[in-house]
């Protein structure tokens, strides 16, 4: 029992070291952007001494954050909430009806899962300015809107529904389209909201696409905008951090409340089944 | 029975219409552009058959970025899979309340990929950065993290293990969690020692989960520019210029996009090798389980 107890306090321990080694450059970030700017150079104190925000009003108002937060806001909403009703739907076709060629089809939604998508930028970026959507809003959705993994994860939950419940709704005189959406999406809110949940931070995460589909700065994201003041500032790292934490904040405040799901939903797309 | 439902293309038309829009259109442009000498702007285009292909694979700078991004992808899988497996090991046998930390542990996957590169950047800056303030106290004088060429490599496998540990943490312990405790318990009553009920129990059942998730890190290393853009740029010179910067410079830099095609028709080729020896791999593993 000892030996049990002992090994489990070295487990913790651990466990312990990595989760601060893992959280220090966070919490550095943060300690930093609660400094003056001259202080930071000349003594560095590893606890948070001194609570400047001095950092954050100067960086809330010289810089166009809020502009970039209601572009990051609206394309990752209007992404996700596209993405899941087309991925939503196609799954529902490949797992639900019967039809030559289905095979061949839920192949390519697969087989696209597999492609480097950035190694197709230049063409998606002709495409895009040939659109005439360059700097805009749907410049930066339409190609985000390819998440074959929300088709495969939606197939995978449908086909395990009883077929006895859609023979029900059909005998009501329902179709198809009441079948999805009174059915099989009522049945899967769970999954949904891991699906959205996962899709919404990858989007906001987004860097390179939008970096290349954009060069306005009324049109930037977060992560492109903040990595264009980051040249402007030079050494100051107090607003720079302040900044980056600003940036991070929606995921890391959303992550802390919704650990458990953010979690399942990481790795449900990763292409573990939840 | 083959039975064609009514409003069937419905349910394909919105998912297959933007599949053909932004994959498939750009992928048949990017063969077809891959033929041509075309700078962007220009308007001229010559086609020059597989004059494109002929430059990338006679040039040095194509093959230091594959041997980059090989050593950047092998360098940081390796560090990922070796400390993600200690501890999802670790939290495997853990039954108190360290599984907590776990929270923290994922906080750094969680976080915007720029914002991670920009923290780091600031632990690495030179003298005034945690890591030189903490070696100059001990009167140590630290390397150029970012800009000496073997210490940029070294920092950029760094900081992608310090993003993905976390992952591979969890998609192995999830894995631990599906083990059959009857195989442990066994192990325990033949009286195996620690570290031979992990060769020969834990890890040979867990072998479909360590290649699946070793393969779609390798898999990632395909797509992954952030961290590198915002740490060195690719820098100093080409010494973390991974395929992906590359095909950027190409492209958006040089804007030499019949080149830039080409490298990605070249990089769709390697990776879909890739996936066909792990898929091979992966086959092969799921039978000497069955041993």
């Amino acid at each position: 029992m000892t030996a049990r107890r002992a090994r489990n306090f070295a487990f913790s321990g651990l466990v312990l070291i990595a989760a601060m080694i893992w959280i220090f450059p966070l919490y550095w970030a943060l300690t930093t952007s609660l400094r003056s700017e001259n202080r930071i150079v000349s003594d560095a104190g590893v606890f948070i001494d001194e609570l400047n925000i001095s950092a954050y009003v100067e960086v809330l108002s010289t810089s166009k954050l809020p502009i970039w937060y209601l572009n990051s806001v609206a394309t990752s909403v209007i992404t996700t909430a596209i993405v899941l009703v087309t991925g939503m739907m196609c799954a529902y076709a490949l797992s639900q009806l019967r039809f030559p060629g289905r095979k061949t089809l839920y192949l390519l939604v697969v087989a696209s899962f597999m492609v480097p998508v950035p190694a197709l930028y230049v063409a998606q970026f002709i495409l895009m300015s040939d659109l005439g959507l360059v700097n805009t809003w749907w410049g930066i959705i339409l190609p985000q809107l390819i998440v074959p993994v929300v088709v495969i994860v939606y197939k995978q939950f449908f086909d395990a529904i009883p077929k006895e419940m859609r023979e029900a709704v059909l005998l009501d005189g329902g179709g198809e389209f009441t079948l999805l959406f009174k059915l099989y999406l009522p049945l899967n809110w769970g999954i949904t909201a891991a699906l959205a949940i996962i899709t919404f931070i990858t989007t906001w995460n987004n860097f390179f696409w939008p970096f290349l589909v954009v060069t306005s700065e009324d049109m930037m994201t977060i992560p492109v905008g903040i990595t264009q003041v980051n040249d402007a500032f030079g050494v100051a790292y107090a607003r720079m951090m302040a900044l980056a934490l600003l940036a991070a904040a929606p995921v890391i405040i959303g992550y802390l409340i919704f650990q458990k799901r953010v979690t399942e939903a990481v790795m449900i797309s990763a292409g573990v089944k939840g | 029975m083959v039975r064609w439902q009514r409003g069937l293309w419905l349910f394909f038309l919105p998912s297959f219409g933007l599949l053909a829009l932004v994959l498939l259109w750009p992928l048949s442009y990017a063969v077809y552009l891959s033929f041509f000498d075309y700078y962007l702007g220009s308007g001229e285009r010559t086609f020059i058959g597989l004059g494109n292909y002929v430059d990338l694979l006679t040039e040095a700078r194509l093959w230091n970025s594959m041997r980059t991004t090989i050593i950047i992808a092998f360098g940081s899988v390796a560090v990922e899979f070796l400390v993600g497996f200690a501890l999802a090991l670790a939290l495997y046998r853990l039954h108190g309340s360290a599984k907590v930390f776990s929270v923290l542990l994922f906080l750094p996957h969680i976080v915007t990929p720029v914002v991670a590169a920009l923290f780091l950047k600031w632990m690495l800056a030179s003298n005034w950065g945690f890591v030189d303030a903490t070696l100059l106290t001990f009167n140590i004088e630290p390397p150029d993290w970012l800009g000496d060429p073997v210490w940029a490599k070294v920092s950029v496998i760094l900081a992608d293990a310090w993003v993905f540990t976390p992952l591979v943490m969890m998609v192995l312990y999830a894995a631990l969690q599906g083990l059959d405790t009857s195989l442990l318990e066994a192990a325990q009553i033949d009286g195996a020692s620690s570290w031979n009920t992990l060769r020969h129990v834990i890890v040979p059942a867990l072998i479909p989960a360590i290649i699946f998730v070793i393969s779609i890190r390798l898999m990632d290393v395909f797509r992954f520019f952030d961290l590198i853009y915002v740490l060195t740029g690719g820098g100093p010179g080409t010494a973390t210029e991974t395929i992906t910067i590359y095909t950027y410079q190409l492209g958006f830099r040089m804007l030499e996009v019949g080149k830039a095609s080409a490298l990605g028709v070249i990089t769709l080729i390697v990776v879909a090798m890739l996936l066909l020896t792990i898929n091979r791999g992966l086959n092969k593993a799921y039978r000497g389980g069955d041993r």
